[in-house]
């Protein structure tokens, strides 16, 4: 049987020269990066380039997708602040795109490499950062001592509310990394099971792995949905005062 | 008189769902639904075990590696790892309360509607 964890190997496709000692090689990472984005914008070029009063199926899908995110702005965030629903749905696509496409065989799951995703998150909670900075001001730093906080409280206060803060992207990373990864390392447990157990006993395995499949596609959408729903709160938490 | 005789059967099948409820409690029959919601509340419940750790991880990891940062600049091993875990250990937990009492608030909100 194949090492389950070799499917999340980073290959080389394109070897490039390193830049201050840092590999900018494309990678299979990458290329599956790229190929998220342009599945998502061939779809809503297709959807949308022909707009219809009577929407057709592609058109329903795309404006399904984008009112479920105005909706979840509108809800989480507050509804005086759509400008933020492109960033927003960026990083639902992008999320639910890696999550749907890992699921080919043969392809890469990019959301399932901690260095992906952590990126993100340390990206999206910094967006979030300068979005609270220039609404709030200085006044954001009350996040990490709260107004009627006694101040001899302080010392141990705000090393736990700062390290509270820095752990928000790393735990948006592991929620996302760990589930996409075990799901992808028990559909390759499981795929195996069926290669041991030969033409009889093979079809048990089979369809559990279609189950199992049909699962983690629902897993992929609420998996990018829960991120979203998450960087939505600490936008909010960084816009509005406790 | 159709009122009088409406109001009747609607009194008489009030009677037998409540008589029918009475001995399915005594027979110990479990209702469809039930056994649906209990089913569906494993899964919810796996979920929010899955979010607590990942709050908790966060936490610990965060303070640990922080620690192991300062240690490393200042290499004064093992101090700052010792204070930063404590540190982040209760910012997880924090975290998770935060979490949970969400979720709770959340959901006390879901059954009002």
């Amino acid at each position: 049987m194949h090492n389950p964890t070799l499917q999340f190997k980073i290959k080389e496709i394109v070897d490039l020269p390193q830049v201050n000692g840092v590999n900018i090689s494309f990678t299979n990472s990458s290329l599956f990066m790229c190929l998220g984005v342009l599945v998502t914008a061939v779809f809503f070029y297709v959807a949308l380039h022909k707009k219809q009063k009577y929407p057709t199926k592609l058109q329903s899908v795309a404006e399904m997708v984008y009112e479920l995110i105005r909706g979840m702005m509108a809800e989480m965030v507050g509804p005086s602040e759509m400008k933020f629903v492109p960033f927003i749905m960026t990083i639902f696509l992008f999320v639910a795109m890696g999550n749907l496409l890992g699921l080919l065989p043969y392809s890469f799951t990019y959301t399932s490499h901690f260095a992906a995703v952590g990126s993100m998150s340390v990206l999206s909670i910094l967006i979030t950062v300068v979005a609270g900075l220039k609404r709030r001001g200085l006044n954001w730093f009350t996040n990490f001592f709260p107004k009627g906080t006694p101040i001899a409280l302080a010392p141990i206060l705000v090393p736990i509310e700062v390290i509270s803060f820095c752990s928000k992207p790393l735990s948006l990373t592991i929620r996302l990394s760990v589930n996409m990864m075990v799901g992808h390392i028990m559909i390759k447990v499981i795929a195996g099971f069926i290669y041991d157990l030969g033409f009889i006993g093979g079809w048990i395995p089979l369809l559990f792995i279609i189950c199992l499949t049909i699962f983690e596609m629902a897993i992929a959408f609420l998996q990018a949905y829960v991120y979203t729903i998450l960087t939505c709160v600490y936008l909010s938490d960084a816009l509005h005062a406790h | 008189m159709t009122k009088n005789s409406d109001s009747k059967e609607k009194l008489d099948l009030d009677d037998i769902s409540k008589r029918l409820e009475k001995a399915k409690k005594d027979l110990n029959i479990v209702d469809e639904n039930t056994d649906q919601r209990s089913s569906s509340s494993i899964g919810r419940y796996m979920w929010i075990a899955f979010n607590v750790v990942s709050e908790l991880l966060g936490g610990i990891i965060c303070g640990f590696l922080i620690g192991y940062f300062l240690d490393y600049k200042f290499e004064t091993k093992p101090i700052f790892i010792c204070i930063f875990l404590l540190i982040g250990s209760i910012a997880g937990v924090l975290n998770t309360i935060r979490y949970i009492n969400n979720y709770e608030k959340n959901n006390s909100l879901n059954e009002k509607e």
